[in-house]
């Protein structure tokens, strides 16, 4: 019954692709349905699933020469991350409805919403087989798909700059996928068997290059040190693909593609070094962004990426053999998306009612509640300040950080971590004393906008406490 | 744990009723009451909400600090029913945050401390804001926000996180006595020391109390830093090995008390100056607190009776202090030294504020006077000559607090200069009920000790004598008397008039600036000192955000596609010329075979 409500809610995600051939309101009329549907069939099979948690492993395609080829694993794990995925996406493309039309402000679109619920759908079909892949194989498939549409849509509007930053975005995880997904198919080749498994059989050697290819391929999709400059360039996306793509599920697929290599894999601990000296110049660079930023959507490009190294963190420590390394992970995977959500969407509201990003030119926003709260709530409670999601999920990586205070870089790495809060906390206090506190005209804010952004606030105070029963957490 | 339900409830009521003050005042009064009430009988709660599980407990310390939570939640909530103006969330903010105290000194474990301090922290910057409109507002609300978040919420996570890592538990109970590695003892003080406003982490506070609404400014300077000593108070208790950190906390004690007393004397703002003589009260419980950690028997007891002592009175009369200026600021519209004359309009506030200055300048028979004897006596007896040192700054410091203060009291005596009008009756009763137990706790100390079972005999009796008679304190006590009688009773008048030829003259005033002016030049010295950090600082961003920082991957990858890009902009210019191309191709070809046959080493 889990397997084939999740096959259905995938299914029906692709289905949305139909959406590329109509206009604006008949694209309106197919998605919803199609896009709720999706989301409740994957929050049934979630229900069902943690009533009786049991691992199921789906064989759908398996070849005698090379093994099992496609297949579903549905797990702890990936039940999770569906949740999320599925949860926020819906959010989103419903806040798309109303962002993607005319009355918008800044980006004025007549009958393009087909255009973008195609992709959007594409992607949340891809992203959601992604997360329930049994095989490498399979894996790099949904991977590139989901890097097609995120092509797609950061190219979107069509303009010069759109189409660099939209070549940017999918030629450099691309790269990563070569190096990472390429050589795993390689390696399958070698032993005959392309299932998630095989990767634990592995002798050290291999598992090292193999683990480190993987994790090129992961950092490249979450935008990690030296690859991360796609991400703030590709802010010219429109929002509701910023929030889906870069704050709740692409960047965060990285981070799901190495939970899964090391619950496989069990890889040497030598591979800390290398991750965590990356994960701190990530989060440098993450700092000396910060005051720099004008624009709002690359000021939540960058704080993307450092809450990014921070689920980082989590997979390290369960490399070095911490046990509860992954759930620190999705725990802040969880938390991170519906408020990186709440903070594009509201930045989102800007461009649609105030018709610019620039943080220097909005003023005014205690005028309209809901946008006042909305970034304050946002920019607050990613700096970590309770009784917001990320503080539990920051709270529980200090808890359970344990091997990470014996080592010299995982010290300096939670005190990046530390400085990177603080430093994201001044820039975002700054901004709401500029934007929030200040004289401005009052915005209509229609219901549509205005119910994504409580519904965001209202899951970002309950994530933790979800995050706390789905994964058993402290 | 009937408190925390009504602490709920008028923060729910202050969520969806955005007005209701009074309604919220008058039931986090209630609560307090009920938490005072609570705490005397002892709480031992379990509770088991939606799988999560807390445990809360009162033990000899927490029941003490509850009892002060809850008095001092009391007297401002009763202020606040008539006071405070509701804005955005305050009104909600405002329950929590003395519920948020209440749980943090009733938490048995440190995880439960963590979560409801970060919530306390997160409250007062909401109560903070509440006067957003204010430039000063919004610079003083980055500086305490960030300034906590660095020093404060930092050390302490990094602290508990490695208590867990090693031991697996927060639990009190189980890491009693436990070895922990030293650093985390440090880590512990920065944290606590950033909380409560001691030199080098105080910068925060003369900014943050002031721009706050007047009850808020109270639970902050009153309440809140007390929080800060019972966390140290609990490490301090917790794990062995805090010596190594006593010399620290004795030495940044004293240049605390040093600081905070000369920098509030060259105040102009009321609040400013009590916002400094918080900073300088800090200090002397910090001075207390490391002379407990450092003496031993009869002194040590003396020490932490004089800690708890001395937090209870600073709880008492700061509050009661800020609630007061709050009436003046309320009435006036202003909280400036230069007022005049209030005491004829506002009787009230001006009895009440004598017995509040009084008290803070630590004068018989009023409350402060036996905490900071008991410092005097702690500081003075030990062989230490750190302590003793000390011991002879805080005196010097008290003096100068006292001078402070009358800065304060010239607003209620000669001509009124503005309009007034006596505060609301319930704003007076909880300053009523503070400055009561101000007179009570200075007559009657002994009630406070026996809830601390802190058992030192009379403490008068110490005073007096005995085999603790020591001749420095005495003379030096006796000369502070002396000099403060000397500055507080006016002068013998001048009664003769000036001679003019006619003309009107102005009756001369001393402006308030000009009092002290020798002790008011190290004030001035050290706020400039002040001013060139910010000044630096400032000029640091500055030229930050004039720097451009280019995408990194882009300077490593570019060359290589600009290369690319090249290579094939001269090919497609080739192809144009078909004999050139043709050429080169051939060219190509034959450096191509010959490279092979190089390698395969025919050649």
């Amino acid at each position: 019954m889990i397997f084939e409500l999740i096959a259905l809610s995938i299914v029906l995600a692709y289905v949305g692709a139909v959406c590329f051939a109509l206009d604006d309101k008949k694209a309106d009329t197919l998605m919803l349905p199609l896009l709720w549907s999706s989301t409740i069939f994957q929050v049934i099979a979630g229900i069902l699933f943690y009533s009786s948690p049991s691992t199921i492993h789906m064989k759908l395609l398996v070849s005698k020469s090379l093994g099992e080829i496609y297949g579903f694993i549905i797990d702890s794990t990936s039940i999770f991350t569906a949740l999320v995925v599925s949860s926020a996406g819906a959010i989103f493309l419903t806040y798309a409805v109303r962002y993607m039309d005319d009355k918008n402000l800044g980006h004025p679109h007549r009958n393009q919403k087909g255009r973008f619920y195609g992709w959007m759908m594409i992607f949340l079909g891809s992203t959601l087989a992604f997360i329930y892949s049994s095989t490498i194989l399979q894996m790099l498939i949904f991977f590139e798909l989901m890097s097609l549409a995120c092509w797609g849509v950061v190219g979107f509007y069509g303009s010069k700059k759109s189409e660099r930053s939209a070549l940017k975005a999918l030629l450099i995880p691309n790269f990563g996928a070569v190096v990472g997904f390429y050589t795993a198919v390689a390696f399958g080749f070698k032993y005959g068997d392309f299932g998630l498994g095989f990767l634990g059989n592995l002798p050290e050697n291999e598992k090292l290059i193999l683990f480190i290819c993987l994790m090129i391929a992961a950092f490249t999709k979450s935008a990690q040190f030296p690859f991360y400059s796609w991400i703030p360039d590709a802010m010219v996306a429109p929002t509701p693909a910023s929030a889906f793509l870069h704050g709740a599920a692409m960047v965060e697929m990285g981070v799901y593609l190495l939970i899964r290599v090391v619950q496989s894999m069990n890889p040497p601990k030598e591979t800390f070094y290398p991750m965590a000296a990356i994960l701190s110049l990530t989060m440098i660079i993450s700092i000396l962004a910060y005051p720099k930023q004008t624009d709002a959507k690359r000021l939540l490009a960058y704080s993307t990426i450092a809450e990014c190294a921070i689920m980082y963190i989590g997979v390290a420590a369960a490399v070095l053999g911490h046990p509860v390394g992954i759930k620190i992970a999705l725990f802040q995977l969880m938390n991170h998306a519906y408020l990186k959500g709440l903070a594009f969407l509201t930045a989102g509201a800007f461009t649609y009612y105030y018709g610019t990003l620039d943080m220097t030119k909005i003023r005014g926003l205690k005028e309209t509640p809901i946008l006042g709260y909305g970034w304050a709530i946002s920019l607050l409670g990613l700096a970590g300040l309770p009784p917001f999601g990320i503080f539990f999920s920051k709270l529980y990586l200090f808890l359970n950080a344990g091997p990470l205070y014996n080592s010299p870089l995982g010290t300096l790495l939670l005190a990046l971590v530390l400085m990177d809060s603080v430093v994201l906390l001044a820039v975002g206090l700054r901004s709401i004393n500029l934007m929030v506190f200040s004289e401005g005209s009052r915005k209509k804010v229609d219901a549509i906008v205005k119910g994504a952004l409580v519904g965001l606030i209202l899951l970002s105070l309950v994530s933790a406490y979800m995050g706390y029963f789905t994964l058993e957490v402290i | 744990m009937l408190f925390a339900l009504l602490f709920i409830i008028a923060s729910i009521i202050g969520l969806i009723k955005r007005e209701q003050v009074k309604i919220v005042g008058l039931l986090s009064a209630l609560a307090s009451l009920a938490l005072v009430v609570e705490a005397l009988s002892g709480i031992d709660a379990t509770y088991s909400i939606l799988g999560l599980e807390f445990a809360f407990m009162t033990d000899t310390i927490s029941r003490y600090f509850c009892i002060l939570v809850g008095i001092s939640g009391l007297a401002v909530s009763l202020y606040t029913a008539e006071y405070m103006e509701p804005r955005h969330l305050n009104l909600a903010a405002y329950s929590v945050f003395i519920l948020s105290m209440a749980l943090i000194v009733l938490s048995r474990d440190f995880l439960e401390f963590i979560i409801f301090w970060e919530l306390m922290t997160i409250a007062s910057y909401v109560l903070i804001v509440t006067y957003y409109d204010n430039t000063e507002t919004k610079k003083a609300s980055i500086i305490y926000l960030v300034a906590m978040h660095a020093f404060n919420t930092a050390p302490l996570l990094l602290a508990i996180g490695a208590i867990y890592s090693q031991f697996g538990t927060l639990d009190y109970s189980t890491l009693q006595g436990v070895y922990v590695p030293t650093w985390v003892i440090w880590a512990f003080l920065l944290g606590f020391i950033s909380k409560a406003g001691i030199f080098p982490v105080h910068f925060w506070l003369p900014e943050a109390h002031p721009v706050a609404p007047s009850n808020v400014s109270a639970l902050l300077s009153g309440t809140m830093l007390k929080m800060a000593i019972y966390g140290m108070i609990r490490v301090v208790e917790l794990f062995p090995g805090s010596e190594a950190i006593a010399r620290t906390m004795v030495v940044l004690a004293i240049l605390t008390i040093a600081i905070g007393a000369i920098m509030a004397l060259v105040q102009k703002d009321i609040k400013r100056l009590m916002a400094y003589s918080s900073v300088d009260n800090m200090g002397y419980l910090f001075l207390a607190l490391g002379a407990y950690i450092m003496l031993d028997r009869v002194l040590k007891k003396i020490a932490f009776l004089a800690l708890l002592l001395h937090a209870f009175n600073h709880l008492v009369f700061k509050n009661l202090l800020f609630m007061l200026s709050g009436n003046v600021l309320h009435a006036t519209g202003r909280k400036d030294l230069e007022l005049r004359g209030l005491g004829k309009k506002m009787p009230f506030t001006a009895v009440m504020s004598v017995v509040g200055i009084l008290s803070v300048s630590a004068v018989p028979p009023l409350n402060g006077f036996i905490s900071k004897w008991l410092i005097y006596q702690a500081t003075f007896l030990s062989k230490d000559p750190l302590l003793v040192g000390g011991g002879v700054i805080s005196l010097f410091a008290s003096a100068l607090t006292l001078a402070a203060y009358i800065k304060i009291y010239r607003i209620f005596t000669g001509e009124p200069n503005v309009e007034a009008h006596e505060a609301a009756p319930l704003m007076l009763a909880g300053e009523a009920i503070l400055a009561f137990l101000c007179v009570v706790a200075g007559i009657f100390p002994g009630i406070i000790a026996r809830i601390i079972n802190v058992d030192v005999g009379n403490p008068w009796l110490i005073s007096i004598g005995g085999a603790t008679f020591n001749a420095l304190l005495f003379a030096g006590t006796l000369c502070s008397f002396i000099i403060a009688a000397a500055i507080a009773l006016p002068t013998k008048k001048n009664l003769d008039a000036p001679w003019t030829t006619g003309e009107p003259v102005d009756e001369f005033e001393q402006k308030p600036e000009h009092m002290f002016t020798p002790i008011a030049k190290f004030g001035k010295k050290l706020s400039f000192i002040g001013e060139r950090i910010e000044e630096r600082f400032s000029s640091f961003e500055r030229w930050y955000s004039s720097k451009d920082l280019g995408y990194l991957d882009e300077i490593m990858f570019m060359p290589v596609i600009k290369l690319i890009e090249g290579t094939s902009y001269v090919i497609k210019e080739l192809s144009k010329n078909l004999n050139a191309l043709l050429a080169v191709t051939f060219l190509v070809l034959f450096t191509i075979v010959l490279t092979m046959a190089v390698l395969a080493g025919v050649i």
